[in-house]
């Protein structure tokens, strides 16, 4: 581990001075601890149906937009996990809470209504109940036909957020068909 | 999007180290929110006519208020400013603060025989009830503009940090509330002061999950 700690500190050193190739060589370490981490917290809180990786890219979203806490006195990877930590929290927080509230409009309207009437109004459910930084962009872009970079305007996210945001977005809604 | 392509795209941009510390950041919105807890304090509940004899008096309480105040007020900004960076432990150990409020509670022993704490008055009328209610309205601008900073740096644990912005803010409060006030008991700002504190302490742990929460 110390090893580990070394190497983030150096490579986040040269990164701050600029270099690309660096900060790239320092995301992809930390990926790999983070996935580590965050498989074995899931497994612990019996929550292996989620998808590791987005929480690895929400975490990673939100070190990259961090920096600015970021203090050299402390272990990078101890401010790391603090960040996974958090996300993670807030990531089955927000599963559970979406669970809870899907069920009943979903199987009352799979009983009453028409087939195209269903998938459609499952849809909005499924759009409805996500949390609103993945809601928003998938409303801007994919619905009312905003540019990336509007939607980004809107939302307060950067680009690559918005595009991360509306690609989990889409994988949550198949979820939610079982697919 | 995968977190390979993630990873390309965010490397593009490499991150610059911050000139600014958050402690300053956050002295700054201290500074900011006790001057608005002392312009709504003045203009809203009136100086307490003897401010500006309060030298010439030599009224230890008022400095007492001050005192007690200004140490909240530390003592609190230390500990936010360890919970608004990720992974960073508390240098203020818990048993402190309960020490803290300790000393409060053994104040209650030197009330006056016979005397009602709600409906205890100042020479101008003013009851504990007033402090009370008082102190942690004007301790909400204070909460506003530090949730806000606070937010934008990095809290992983709201709840805690909510309680601690809580007390920060009741602490910044009253110290705009001691221009105001003119009780002249030791007893009464132990007690009064710190329940008062303690509400706004219990209203940040409660709203921090929710404006505290970053993405």
């Amino acid at each position: 581990m110390k090893n580990v700690e070394r190497t983030l500190q150096v490579l986040i050193q040269r990164s701050f001075d600029g270099d690309r190739t660096a900060y790239q060589q320092f995301l992809k370490e930390l990926r790999q601890l983070l996935r580590a981490y965050i498989r074995r917290q899931l497994y612990r809180f019996a929550r292996t149906d989620c998808d590791a990786e987005d929480i690895v890219q929400e975490t990673l979203l939100a070190i990259h937009s961090r920096w600015h806490t970021y203090d050299r006195s402390m272990p990078v990877t101890a401010w790391a996990h603090a960040i996974a930590r958090y996300k993670l929290v807030d990531f089955l927080r927000n599963s559970a809470r979406r669970s809870r509230d899907l069920s009943f409009d979903d199987i009352e309207q799979a009983t009453t209504e028409g087939y195209a009437t269903e998938i459609s109004m499952t849809l909005s459910a499924l759009i409805a109940a996500l949390p609103s930084n993945l809601r928003r962009p998938v409303e801007l872009v994919r619905l009312q036909g905003f540019s990336v970079r509007e939607a980004a305007a809107a939302t307060g996210l950067s680009e690559a957020s918005v595009k991360v945001n509306i690609h989990r977005a889409v994988k949550a809604i198949a979820r939610g068909f079982g697919k | 999007m995968s977190t390979e392509d993630l990873i390309f795209r965010l490397s593009q941009r490499p991150p610059r180290e911050s000139r600014v510390r958050p402690s300053a950041v956050l002295f700054g919105a201290v500074v900011l929110s006790i001057l608005i807890a002392m312009v709504i304090s003045i203009s809203w509940l009136k100086p307490r006519s003897d401010l500006g004899l309060i030298l010439v008096l030599d009224s230890p309480v008022f400095f007492l208020k001050l005192a007690f105040s200004a140490s909240v007020v530390l003592l609190a900004y230390r500990i936010v400013c360890d919970l608004s960076i990720p992974g960073r432990s508390v240098g203020i150990r818990l048993v402190v603060l309960i020490g803290f409020f300790m000393l409060a509670v053994a104040l209650v022993l030197c009330l006056p025989a016979g005397q009602s704490l709600v409906m205890w008055r100042d020479r101008n009328g003013h009851t504990t009830l007033d402090c009370l209610w008082q102190i942690p309205v004007l301790a909400v601008p204070g909460l506003l503009i530090l949730s806000g900073v606070v937010r934008r740096l990095g809290p992983t644990d709201l709840s805690r940090t909510g309680a601690y912005v809580g007390l920060l803010a009741g602490g910044i409060a009253s110290l705009g509330y001691a221009l105001h006030c003119s009780h002249e008991s030791i007893a009464f700002v132990g007690i009064a002061y710190t329940l008062a504190v303690l509400e706004t302490v219990i209203l940040g742990a409660f709203i921090g999950p929710r404006i505290l929460r970053w993405t």
